[in-house]
């Protein structure tokens, strides 16, 4: 840093020059109190006086002025510029489509969801199909609990020129009578109350089956660690939360204090009321002439709840170790109500194979 | 030999403190002569399956718990005096209702009743827990009650009511005055501030509740309100008459709003869990009395050192972290037993690798420790100089002999 020459300009009694012959810059502080001034010979000396009028005629450098030499290797970078990353295959339907359909966020995978296919997660598949047999058109997109306004998915999210704010899972019966020409749904009946709580042991044991059976694994990574983390470490992490959450929820729904841990959990008696429920809910099925439950003209939401267990149960779990799908098979004495049941929805809601034509119907 | 019921003890004039357990008393009470079974008073930490009501059945060397699990399990390895007249159900349709409405109840009545006696904190010490320290064993009130309470409060947590625990609003506002305090604010004392004045400062918290409670017990009642229970089969029967019977209790409750909507609005529903009562256990009011309970010291000898085992692993699920792995570890070990008890072949126990790790991790860092201590301080003095004693030795060739000639003397 250069000084402006006028600063070398002294008086000549604050001239000094030290023991070395090196001339020093006086200061004199004046000592409050004292009213006495003491001349103390700071440490700074300069050991030769520059040549005042060498620089005069250059402009001073600002303190923040970056010295030449870095200033040109800083010029070297960057070395190559890559071209800007294209959007994720799932975001290019998103923008161009979203504008006119409401849009599903739901447990999937990428291409499952660009494809519309059915969720692996039960409360997703009934509200999934519910909106495909009430003829909603809809796009589906994965996600996870943490971007759900609620906590949990699924949840719709409006044609983004209507409105901008998220519909829980619970008002979408709401949402499909509103923009259906069908009437809002009527309040549920007590029986159904009462059948409707047979999917409580239904839930436990497909969690017992999901969760913490090593035979399906496989599946809950491909499902739900996989959609959300490549590291092998977070994802053993994130299957232990799983598994620990999952028995904790089943130790809750028997009884148990919920940090019990596995051992506490009887899975004969598990599956024994889970084929209970699945007789009860088949002979229901029998009484009723039309083939849906409670004598409806046309699936209603409780059809739509149960097939969102059915319907994972038949397409991953009907397996030898997946002991469910025997259970749905053999329901109410071995008629194959529920299995007739499980296939009309499939082509009633999915057209046929139940794996493709998502949003299109 | 005869079949064991596990059940927990009687309390508020009926014959267990748990709807599960009432329910599968009465039915074992209906169909069972009283020579083919016990009732035991018990608790969870007694039977390795953690959970009440708990069949032992000697014949078929197993232990059940859970209510439907014993329907089951009675109907399919019946006892010699087994008699269910509505077993196998008249018609499918009796059997699918059946099976939807006791399920049903232990899914949503269990969370108002976990509201009524365990969350609702006045009804809690005026009542629950007076009742469970009479019904267990002297040490086990210390530890187990308030497990029970954080189970049941679990399952109800869904139904959003936790303001009726004040005991957590309490300590909540306690916590924030003291922080206050610590913040370095203006506290008033309590003395000096003004009482309640407005009507909400008040009201209790089940008073301010009320409508949404009311809502809650609603939606519950209106649908077991409006069946025809006595067309259903024994096992429903039952379970109607566990459940309900606990949700009208209303002596010694101080705050009793499930019992006032129950026996105000379903009497219908009231009358027959009466009569059911009375049917099943005689009349009277305490008719339940004359079942074939079995005492549980003479059943398990020992019971005193058993009773301190069970209050010792009390202790530990409530020492925090250490608490969760002792409760798996132990409860997969009872798991194992009842297995191995019954003949079914288990893998190689791993208990011993386990200890043993943990003895070698404990010695490890008890060495690091004691290492650790004999360093010496930072800061502490490494080198000490100290003047020498002046002593006859110091003297030269004169003070050798001079010492010596002390040591001599």
């Amino acid at each position: 840093m250069q000084l402006p020459a006028a600063f070398w300009i002294h008086p000549p009694e604050l001239l000094h020059f030290d023991r070395w012959g090196r001339r020093c810059q006086h200061r004199t502080f004046r000592i409050p109190y004292t009213s006495s001034t003491a001349t103390v010979t700071m440490a700074s000396a300069t050991a030769t006086p520059p040549k005042p009028s060498a620089r005069t005629n250059q402009p001073a450098p600002s303190l923040w002025s970056i010295p030449a030499p870095l200033q040109k290797l800083f010029n070297q970078f960057p070395l190559v510029t890559l071209d800007p990353n294209p959007l994720p295959a799932r975001s290019q339907t998103l923008t161009s489509a979203s504008d006119t359909l409401p849009t599903l966020y739901i447990f999937s995978s990428d291409e499952d969801a660009l494809e519309g296919k059915p969720s692996i997660n039960p409360t997703c598949l009934k509200w999934q199909t519910l909106l495909h047999l009430s003829h909603v058109p809809f796009l589906t997109s994965p996600s996870s609990n943490h971007a759900s306004p609620t906590g949990s998915l699924p949840f719709l999210l409006p044609p983004r020129t209507v409105s901008p704010n998220p519909i829980p899972s619970t008002s979408i019966p709401l949402y499909i009578s509103r923009h259906t020409n069908s009437p809002s749904p009527l309040p549920t009946s007590p029986r159904s109350e009462a059948y409707l709580s047979l999917l409580t042991p239904l839930r436990l044991a497909f969690l017992q089956t999901l969760y913490l059976t090593p035979a399906f694994t496989p599946l809950l990574k491909k499902f739900y660690i996989d959609p959300s983390t490549r590291s092998s470490l977070l994802g053993t992490i994130l299957q232990t939360q799983l598994s620990a959450a999952a028995s904790s929820a089943v130790l809750q729904g028997l009884g148990l204090h919920s940090q019990t841990g596995t051992g506490g959990i009887d899975s004969e008696n598990l599956y024994a009321d889970a084929a209970e429920a699945l007789d009860s809910l088949a002979i229901l099925l029998q009484e009723s002439q039309t083939g849906w439950f409670f004598g409806e003209e046309k699936p209603s939401e409780f059809d739509a709840g149960l097939y969102g267990y059915v319907g994972v149960i038949m397409a991953h779990m009907d397996t030898p170790e997946g002991r469910l799908g025997g259970l749905v098979r053999r329901a109410g004495g071995g008629g194959g109500e529920l299995v007739g049941w499980w296939e009309r929805i499939r082509r009633e809601a999915w057209g046929g194979d139940g794996l493709s034509e998502g949003g299109e119907k | 030999m005869a079949l064991q019921l596990y059940v927990w003890g009687p309390a508020f004039g009926l014959p267990s403190i748990d709807a599960e357990c009432i329910a599968a008393i009465a039915y074992l009470a209906q169909t069972t002569s009283k020579a083919d079974y016990q009732l035991i008073q018990s608790s969870p930490s007694a039977v390795p399956t953690h959970h009440l009501p708990a069949l032992h059945d000697p014949s078929t060397r197993t232990w059940i718990s859970g209510y439907t699990s014993i329907l089951r399990h009675l109907q399919t390895h019946p006892p010699p005096s087994f008699h269910d007249a509505t077993f196998p159900p008249p018609t499918p349709t009796i059997q699918a209702d059946s099976k939807a409405y006791t399920t049903f109840l232990s899914a949503n009545a269990t969370p108002l009743i976990a509201l009524y006696l365990y969350v609702s904190s006045a009804n809690w010490a005026a009542s629950t827990r007076p009742a469970y320290s009479k019904i267990l064993p002297m040490p086990l009130p210390w530890t187990e009650p308030a497990q029970l309470r954080q189970t049941m409060s679990a399952r109800a947590e869904h139904l959003g009511m936790s303001s009726l625990d004040t005991d957590v609003e309490t300590e909540k506002e306690e916590q924030e005055a003291a922080a206050a305090r610590r913040a370095g604010w203006i506290s008033i004392p309590a003395s000096l501030t003004r009482g309640p004045s407005t009507v909400g400062e008040v009201m209790t918290p089940e008073e301010k509740r009320r409508i949404k409670l009311e809502g809650l017990a609603k939606d519950v009642l209106d649908v077991i309100g409006e069946v025809e229970w006595a067309k259903l089969t024994m096992g429903a029967r039952c379970a109607v008459l566990g459940w309900v019977s606990l949700m009208i209790v209303d002596e010694g409750v101080p705050r009793r709003w499930l019992a006032e909507v129950t026996r105000q609005k379903y009497t219908g529903l009231v009358e027959f869990v009466e009569d059911c009562g009375r049917e099943t256990f005689g009349p009277g009011p305490r008719g339940w009395e004359s079942l074939p309970w079995v005492d549980e010291g003479t059943e398990a000898h020992g019971l005193g050192l058993k009773l301190y085992q069970r209050l010792g692993h009390g202790v530990m699920y409530e020492v925090p972290w250490i608490g969760e792995v002792w409760r798996r570890w132990w409860a997969e070990k009872r798991r194992r037993l009842v297995l191995e008890y019954k003949g079914v072949k288990q893998g190689p126990n791993r208990d011993r690798l386990v200890f043993a790790g943990l003895g070698i991790t404990a010695l490890t860092m008890g060495a690091a420790i004691w290492y650790w201590q004999t360093l010496p301080r930072f800061g502490a003095l490494v080198q000490r100089w100290d003047q020498p004693v002046l002593a006859v030795g110091g003297l030269g060739a004169a003070g050798a002999f001079l010492s010596s000639m002390f040591d001599e003397l």
